[in-house]
């Protein structure tokens, strides 16, 4: 799966947790999920379940502990997929 | 250096899937997963562990720790068989040393207050406040309202520009233009705000 795939369907994820109205198509990979898209960080812990439910992966807590941007859960994403 | 937290209790009874083994799994660690497992009430529990590892995160991360998402690091000891507590003192284990935080449980919220150790806790204040709005912008902004009106009664500063910015993510009080030597900490979820500072 290539990386854009794999943001199309993280940016479906994110977007049931954001709070208010931020325009997802101008994310980049250093956008942060607490920072900039103002995710409360229990939410981050569904994000993770749902990342390992749509990828059929499981996200350990050393691989969790980083994906505080969009560009370093993808990278993460695709390292599962790849073993 | 200080922390807080605190969680809306009827917010965090929605959210069903903290309720989960699954998701209770990603945060604890095996004895707080015990502990909690024995709680009559496991959402009132497994919030309170989550302020804790917040407002616990917030003070390590003022005494130089990376950022990063590591609930598991922090780790809530000494927990007692029961939380039928209004007010609860936690010892929290971390790689940066140990942290002693107080739980204050009410109907609609949970209070986490966090500090090196107890002296700094007890010279710090702490304040509650209900909040108007309900978008992150509108909680952010009169839990903002509120640490500065508080600030401004205790320093008798009535027309100072108070305003914060964070830097790497940790808040800054700055009055006038100038970084103040005060330690803050701001928390919101839903109808609630918290925060607290140190002079």
């Amino acid at each position: 799966m290539s990386p854009e795939q794999i943001a199309e369907k993280l940016k479906k994820i994110i977007k049931q947790y954001l709070e208010e109205e931020i325009d997802l198509s101008k994310i980049s990979l250093d956008t942060d999920l607490i920072n900039d898209l103002k995710i409360n960080s229990m939410h981050l812990v569904d994000i993770i379940l749902d990342l390992e439910d749509e990828f059929d992966i499981e996200i350990s807590d050393d691989d969790a502990e980083q994906m505080l941007t969009v560009g370093k859960s993808i990278e993460i994403i695709q390292q599962q997929l790849a073993k | 250096m200080i922390g807080n937290d605190i969680i809306d209790r009827s917010l965090a009874q929605k959210h069903i899937r903290s309720q989960s083994s699954r998701y209770w799994q990603k945060v604890l660690n095996k004895e707080e997963l015990i502990w909690l497992k024995k709680q009559p009430d496991t959402v009132l529990a497994f919030h309170m562990l989550w302020a804790t590892k917040e407002a616990s995160y917030k003070v390590i991360r003022k005494m130089g720790a990376t950022r990063n998402f590591s609930p598991k690091s922090i780790i809530v000891n000494q927990l007692t068989n029961s939380i039928y507590y209004d007010s609860l003192y936690l010892n929290v284990q971390s790689s940066w040393g140990n942290i002693f935080a107080l739980a204050k449980i009410t109907e609609d919220s949970i209070e986490v207050y966090a500090a090196q150790d107890k002296s700094k806790l007890e010279a710090a204040i702490f304040c509650r406040i209900k909040l108007p709005g309900t978008t992150h912008s509108a909680q952010s902004h009169y839990t903002r309202k509120g640490l500065y009106r508080e600030l401004r009664k205790l320093l008798a500063l009535s027309t100072e520009k108070f305003y914060i910015q964070k830097e790497n993510s940790i808040p800054k009080l700055y009055i006038s233009g100038r970084k103040a030597p005060i330690d803050i900490s701001l928390s919101h979820h839903g109808n609630w705000g918290a925060f607290g500072f140190a002079l």
